[in-house]
């Protein structure tokens, strides 16, 4: 009963005009996001974070947290009808989806990407509602070796799972600590790397860093390819069949939850959740050889468990103030310059905003409802904006993104080298995401350890003293082992395959 | 390789200036602590895939990092036109530069006709103007001449 009296405390916020307003402009920014080539939901985010400056703060993340799940129903659209999905986590829809749309089954596959995204996103909102106030209470008794065992976990994780290569995962992350250590530092004051330049002495700014690694690296990387076509096809019968029902029923359920605890794992994306369940529901289907041919339970499987975790990864994010993803990352960034600090102490100190923001996003699944389903011939036509036309347009907004936050061209700069370097790293298989949780968590990370090492007067066995911080930082090493056993294998699978395509 | 070669020399530079920095404030690490250890990880991360892509260059070939045509222009074209629409910036302001900046893509990138690029940098200028500095209320860079 305590919870539906918060959640009515959380809707007595998010039902207040300005914020439904914004809840509103934050789905429609999210689907456009989403449905649109060029920009995904970390640099949307950070692009409009200088916007919500003159915002409330509960406003503002009510609007940025809806561009996050907003993307994740935008997405699937690009997926099904040119497949090219607008975001990672939508790239296991394309391949039933697409199928689906040259069988002229496009409609009941955007239909049911609406409805699997609608019922998963609901699903991993009152998962959310459940599971975080009492983790919250747990965290309550966290210390600093805790959260830096903790901050650790996550950072590992990310580097295990991103790209071809952990050498260059954890190059990445380590480039991301780098920059973060570049200003004064915050506990000594101490000058460092910013020879007497004032704009180095207050630090790389993440959101100059994010806009130009995801949004100008992606639109070079785009100028490069040429662009896919739209598939001509009428959009009828949106609503699907009985058949399709039947079909998907199991793949709804299983994605909703299996996507949702993905979400909560550090380090474990959208783009994962959908990717593990795609693979379950292929695995657990009668008819596995219909994945990947047209199979609608593939649709709904991967969009239900894109949308579960993102209600997942805000677990972590609002009672640990640990982001699992770099879009939670920018939005844990948002958090920090609002004055939020995430945390256990959250839930106590900020009750409205925290069950403001979860009763938005019930509100906010309603209407991407309405966006998508009756307006989904109005997402597909936007597709057809030409690139070249498109790209400067985004471009435009890059640079107003970067300098907005601290109205200092110097951002601006910054976000431009970045892009150029942001380029390199894609083209020589370098991963960004573990460079933006780097560079958001390493001062997090510093502060606890050297937090830490105070209490214990500089015994580096205070990590493993205390069971909470040795049990995580067990399951880091677990995590980096097995991700080295998997490529070592997957090495040993290319080399055997080179010897005989050369034989 | 290069590639690698770089990222290392420019760890040695980040270790180096680290080491500059206290390593100790008493009890608890110092201010060059943490960047230190990064930057020792650094340079041995960037001599072992040093090492990898002889190996791999040995095994596999060249590899082709940029597709020859209309592609690496647009990227050129891009490049360029972001870095001198900053530097307009600072000179120009916003809405000049972001015309200027638009109508040259438009042109050069997209090879869309004088007519239509004039047209559409002049309308997404004003909106995005509109949107940004009176609805939103974000003070755009006014630039030195100082028209808007």
């Amino acid at each position: 009963m305590e919870i539906f009296s918060k959640l009515m405390l959380g809707f007595s916020v998010a039902l207040i005009p300005i914020n439904l307003f914004y809840c509103f402009v934050g789905v429609l920014i999210g689907t456009l996001i989403g449905v649109l080539p060029g920009i995904g939901p970390t640099a949307g985010i950070a692009i409009l974070i200088p916007v919500s400056l003159s915002l409330s703060p509960t406003t503002a993340l009510i609007m940025l947290a809806g561009i996050y799940y907003g993307s994740m129903y935008g997405g699937s659209t690009t997926a099904i009808l040119i497949n090219t999905p607008g975001e990672a986590a939508s790239i296991p829809t394309a391949l039933d989806g697409y199928k689906m749309a040259r069988q002229g089954r496009a409609g009941p596959a955007l239909g049911m990407a609406a409805i699997s995204s609608f019922i998963a996103g609901t699903f991993s909102i009152v998962g959310l509602m459940l599971l975080a106030p009492p983790l919250a209470s747990v965290a309550l008794a966290f210390g600093p070796p805790e959260y830096f065992s903790l901050m650790f976990l996550g950072l590992t994780i990310v580097i295990s799972l991103a790209g071809k290569s952990l050498i260059k995962g954890l190059m990445a992350a380590l480039f991301g600590i780098m920059i973060s250590t570049i200003g004064m530092d915050p506990i000594s004051g101490v000058e460092r790397f910013s020879y007497r330049n004032p704009d180095l002495l207050s630090g790389i700014d993440f959101i100059s860093v994010v806009v130009g690694l995801f949004a100008i690296t992606e639109i070079l990387i785009n100028a490069e390819e040429s662009m896919v076509s739209v598939y001509e096809t009428k959009l009828k019968g949106l609503w699907p069949t009985l058949q399709d029902w039947i079909d998907s029923k199991g793949a709804l359920i299983r994605s909703s939850i299996l996507g949702f605890f993905i979400g909560i794992l550090p380090g474990a994306s959208a783009s994962v959740a959908a990717f593990i369940c795609y693979d379950v529901e292929k695995k657990c289907s009668k008819h596995p050889e219909k994945f990947g041919e047209g199979a609608i339970e593939g649709v709904a499987a991967a969009e239900g468990a894109n949308n579960s975790a993102v209600g997942g990864g805000l677990v972590p994010l609002l009672t640990l103030g640990i982001p699992p993803s770099a879009p939670l990352a920018v939005l844990l960034g948002a958090l920090m310059i609002h004055g939020l600090r995430p945390g256990p102490l959250l839930f106590e100190q900020n009750p409205n905003f925290v069950w403001g923001l979860i009763a938005s996003m019930y509100i906010g699944n309603l209407m991407l409802l309405v966006l998508n389903l009756p307006l989904v011939g109005f997402w597909a036509s936007l597709i057809k904006i030409p690139y070249p036309v498109l790209a400067p347009i985004v471009l435009t907004l890059c640079i107003i993104g970067s300098y907005g936050v601290r109205n200092n061209m110097f951002d601006v700069w910054i976000a431009l080298i970045f892009g150029v370097i942001g380029f390199f790293m894609r083209k020589l298989d370098f991963p960004a995401a573990p460079v933006i949780l780097a560079l958001i968590l390493a001062p997090m990370i510093e502060n606890a350890l050297r937090q830490s090492l105070t209490i214990s007067r500089g015994n580096i066995f205070i990590f493993f003293h205390r069971p909470i911080s040795a049990a995580l930082l067990i399951l880091a090493v677990i995590s980096l082992i097995l991700s080295i056993y998997a490529r070592v294998r997957e090495a040993g699978k290319t080399h055997t395959l080179i010897e005989s395509s050369s034989a | 390789m290069i590639s690698s070669l770089i990222i290392l020399s420019i760890s040695i530079v980040y270790v180096i200036e680290a080491k500059k920095m206290p390593m100790s404030d008493g009890l608890s690490p110092g201010a060059g602590f943490i960047p230190f250890w990064i930057g020792i990880f650094m340079v041995l991360l960037s001599a072992s895939l040093f090492i990898k892509s002889i190996k791999i260059k040995n095994t596999l070939g060249k590899t082709i990092f940029l597709k020859k045509g209309q592609g690496v222009r647009d990227i050129a074209y891009i490049t360029f036109s972001l870095f001198a629409y900053s530097a307009l910036i600072n000179l120009l302001g916003y809405p000049i530069s972001t015309f200027i900046f638009l109508i040259f893509l438009f042109r050069a990138a997209g090879r869309y006709t004088y007519k239509f690029s004039f047209g559409v940098s002049i309308i997404v200028t004003f909106a995005l103007y509109g949107i940004f500095e009176y609805w939103l209320e974000m003070a755009l860079p006014v630039g030195r001449v100082g028209i808007f």
